[in-house]
């Protein structure tokens, strides 16, 4: 993965990778948005993951290249603790939630306060609220989980995998937020020694451009 | 006769059996000898019946190795920190969920769980996760109808997984079995099986889950408590041994169905490939045909791409071993390697994209997880698993799939395993022995079986069906506990069949009913030569080890 000429620092074409994570309860539609965003295709039953699955999807945003790395979590309670593993050094985190199911709406709420209490200090977090296609059997109203991203400063849509509706919008709004200009990389290079190490990971996983 | 057949006949020698090797890449030991003493254990409670440790040895191995090398390795390597470095290695020493570090944020999980299992809200996701199935219970005559059921329950009695039917309207059923159970436990005996007019109903208790298989099929005993063992130990390969009882003793009547959820389709679908696939039978695992020098070539391919900490890498194909290498001190038990198979059958997300998965051996080490990097090659149906202890290891494991995919790629061996899988196994024509309709061959020192194809008769599933009782019979009589056989001949009214055990290979042979014993006899020795001439073929005889 490494051969593929993203880390170098003074590389050719502008390209920017990024790690992506995706939470939320299980049945919310995480694989399904990843599957529409990387593969444009939607599966009604798609099977629950076991584990994590690992994707990679490049965008082009003003002529800049985009490589998203995305692990697409499992939601059951049983693989949590191994979340910290896919969200510690992510540079973005996709929360998804389902508007049909109040539930999940509260889980997704405790991952956001996971992810600012243990994700990298300036994850670019975005909320998803999936199933918009379902909107006859919403139990989350819109306007609440607007608010509640906005006192968070979250990214917030209302997303479906099913008719597409958001999805690659999401994404995209997502590497907008991402930091990725020389200055940015060369700030986090430059700064103080006690931060060597975070700084050292942080360019290591294309957190900054090679542009 | 068995005298006389050693005597003028081959001898049976493990180093003379076809497909025999000195290596073996599989756990040899006869899973009925294991079964009789698993099952003595319900009785003697103090011998350790799971395997157990092997995991945290390799971990501290490797902690040695790293001390002495220094740690130049982590900062640099790993998108963390010196320190999250050091919590991770202490959480691999326990390895199981919820433990070291993050005990305390799972707790709190716990009592999230706990109100949203009061408002009910988790029921409704198990019951939205399977929506298509027609709600059976036990009055419905289709819910009757099944051949074989099995449940599973947790000690206090609560419904866990049904084969058939919602296990939610079966309470009552698990209450009877509950009672049952532990009425007999109470006088320190175990209950073991109940006749019931055509159904033979078996009992396996594995503290903390009662374990029921109640069938009509004709199985033995012991060939039902096999099947119960696969069901126990597919939910280990789940949640681990260390975990499930841990559970169990924070909270008696825990409903075990919440940690599994998304885990009743691989129960399921072990149970159809138990009643379809003979490598259960014969704990044996099936090789891919395969010429023996492209099967070298990937089995250097994947030798010469080693990462630090790779215990297992297998390749798999279409449900069939391509070849596994394996760390030089362990090697793997053909029941574990069933449930690989299992779990990539019954899923197609793998397909989709690369894949990390903890998952528990329980053959192997049941207190632990081996996390495995899952993955098509170049979907091509080459399944490839790089397992290991390390469960922050995926780049490294990634690069190593990298390798073995370019290697792979370079020698056409992708080519060559699509074009086995698409031919499939050998007819039984091919063999040239016009008598014989069928035969399963397992050899016994490298736990590997080869068996051809289901040609005519046996297109229609309704007669491989058939014929796989008729293994089953024969293979039950000849592993009887009480009276084991070396040779069976039976005679039915479609077909004959032989049965013969030496201490180097099991054969079953089926021929057609008018079929003469010393016909039959004859036909074996065929075989057993034609599969010696092709052994190098459908055998992994020299597996590498890193």
């Amino acid at each position: 993965m490494a051969n593929r000429g993203s880390h170098k620092p003074n590389g050719s074409s502008p390209m920017c990778q990024f790690k992506l994570v995706l939470l939320g309860e299980s049945a919310v539609g995480k694989s399904s948005l990843v599957l529409r965003f990387v593969k444009g295709q939607f599966h009604e039953f798609q099977e629950s993951t076991i584990g994590a699955a690992f994707l990679t999807q490049t965008v082009v945003l003003d002529d800049t290249t985009l490589k998203f790395e995305i692990w697409d979590t499992a939601g059951q309670e049983r693989y949590h603790s191994l979340a910290p593993m896919y969200y510690r050094g992510s540079q973005a985190a996709v929360v998804v939630y389902d508007i049909t199911n109040q539930d999940t709406f509260a889980r997704a709420k405790t991952w956001v306060r996971e992810l600012e209490k243990q994700g990298s200090p300036n994850i670019v977090i975005a909320l998803a609220g999936n199933k918009a296609d379902m909107a006859n059997k919403r139990m989350v109203e819109y306007e609440d989980a607007q608010a509640y991203a906005e006192e968070k400063s979250l990214l917030f849509m209302e997303t479906s995998a099913k008719t597409a509706m958001n999805v690659n919008d999401i994404f995209l709004a997502i590497a907008k937020r991402l930091p990725r200009n020389d200055d940015s990389g060369n700030r986090q290079r430059t700064q103080g020694q006690h931060l060597e190490d975070k700084d050292r990971r942080e360019v290591k996983e294309g957190g900054c451009c090679s542009k | 006769m068995a005298t006389s057949l050693h005597s003028n006949q081959i001898s049976a020698g493990q180093e003379h059996a076809p497909g025999g090797s000195q290596n073996p890449v599989l756990v040899t030991k006869d899973s009925y000898e294991e079964l009789e003493e698993d099952l003595s254990l319900d009785v003697d409670q103090s011998r350790p019946r799971h395997a157990s440790g092997v995991i945290a040895e390799i971990v501290e191995s490797r902690q040695h190795s790293e001390v002495d090398s220094n740690q130049n390795n982590a900062a640099v390597d790993y998108p963390a920190t010196d320190q999250q470095v050091k919590g991770i290695t202490a959480d691999t020493n326990h390895l199981s969920l919820g433990d070291g570090q993050l005990t305390d944020e799972s707790e709190v999980f716990v009592e999230e769980e706990e109100q949203r299992l009061r408002s009910g809200s988790v029921l409704q996701t198990v019951e939205k996760t399977k929506p298509a199935v027609v709600e059976e219970d036990i009055h419905s005559a289709a819910w009757k109808k099944h051949k074989k059921h099995i449940f599973i329950l947790s000690e206090a009695g609560k419904p866990i997984y049904s084969r058939y039917g919602n296990e939610d309207k079966l309470v009552t059923l698990m209450g009877v079995i509950q009672a049952l159970m532990s009425f007999v436990q109470d006088d320190k005996d175990s209950l073991r099986s109940v006749v019931a007019g055509g159904h033979l109903i078996v009992f396996l208790l594995r503290q903390p889950l009662m374990l029921v298989a109640a069938s009509s099929t004709g199985e033995s005993q012991q060939q039902l408590f096999l099947q119960l063992r696969y069901m126990y130990n597919q939910i280990l390969s789940v949640l681990t041994h260390t975990q499930l009882n841990r559970i169990f003793e924070q909270r008696r009547n825990y409903d075990l169905r919440r940690l599994l959820s998304g885990t009743e389709r691989f129960l399921n679908s072990l149970a159809d490939l138990m009643d379809s696939d003979p490598c259960f039978l014969l704990t044996a695992v099936r090789g891919l045909p395969l010429d023996n020098t492209v099967r070298d070539v990937i089995g250097q391919s994947m030798q010469s791409a080693k990462v630090k900490d790779l215990v297992f890498a297998i390749l798999i194909a279409d449900g069939q071993l391509v070849t596994l290498v394996h760390m030089k001190k362990y090697i793997l038990h053909p029941a574990d390697l069933h449930l690989v198979i299992n779990l990539l059958k019954a899923s197609t997300s793998f397909e989709t994209s690369d894949s990390w998965v903890p998952l528990c051996l329980p053959n192997f080490d049941s207190s632990g997880y081996l996390y495995s990097h899952i993955s098509y090659l170049d979907d091509s149906p080459a399944c490839l698993l790089l397992m290991t202890v390390d469960q922050m290891a995926f780049k490294e494991m990634e690069n190593c799939k990298q390798k073995i995919l370019e290697k792979l790629k370079k020698h056409n061996c992708l080519a060559a395993i699509k074009d086995s899988v698409k031919r499939g196994s050998y007819t039984c024509q091919e063999v040239g022995i016009s008598e014989l309709r069928h035969f399963l061959y397992k050899n016994k020192s490298t736990a590997q079986f080869t068996a051809p194809s289901w040609g005519a008769p046996y297109s229609d599933p309704a007669e491989q069906e058939r014929l796989f009782s008729l293994y089953r019979f024969v293979h039950q009589k000849v592993h009887n506990p009480a009276r084991p056989l070396k040779i069976l001949f039976y005679v039915g009214s479609h077909e004959s069949a032989l049965g013969w055990i030496t201490s180097g290979f099991e054969l079953y042979a089926v021929f057609s009913p008018l079929t003469t014993k010393q016909v039959a006899i004859l036909a074996v020795n065929k075989i057993l030569k034609w599969i010696k001439k092709e052994e190098e073929r459908l055998f992994i005889l020299n597996p590498p080890e890193y």
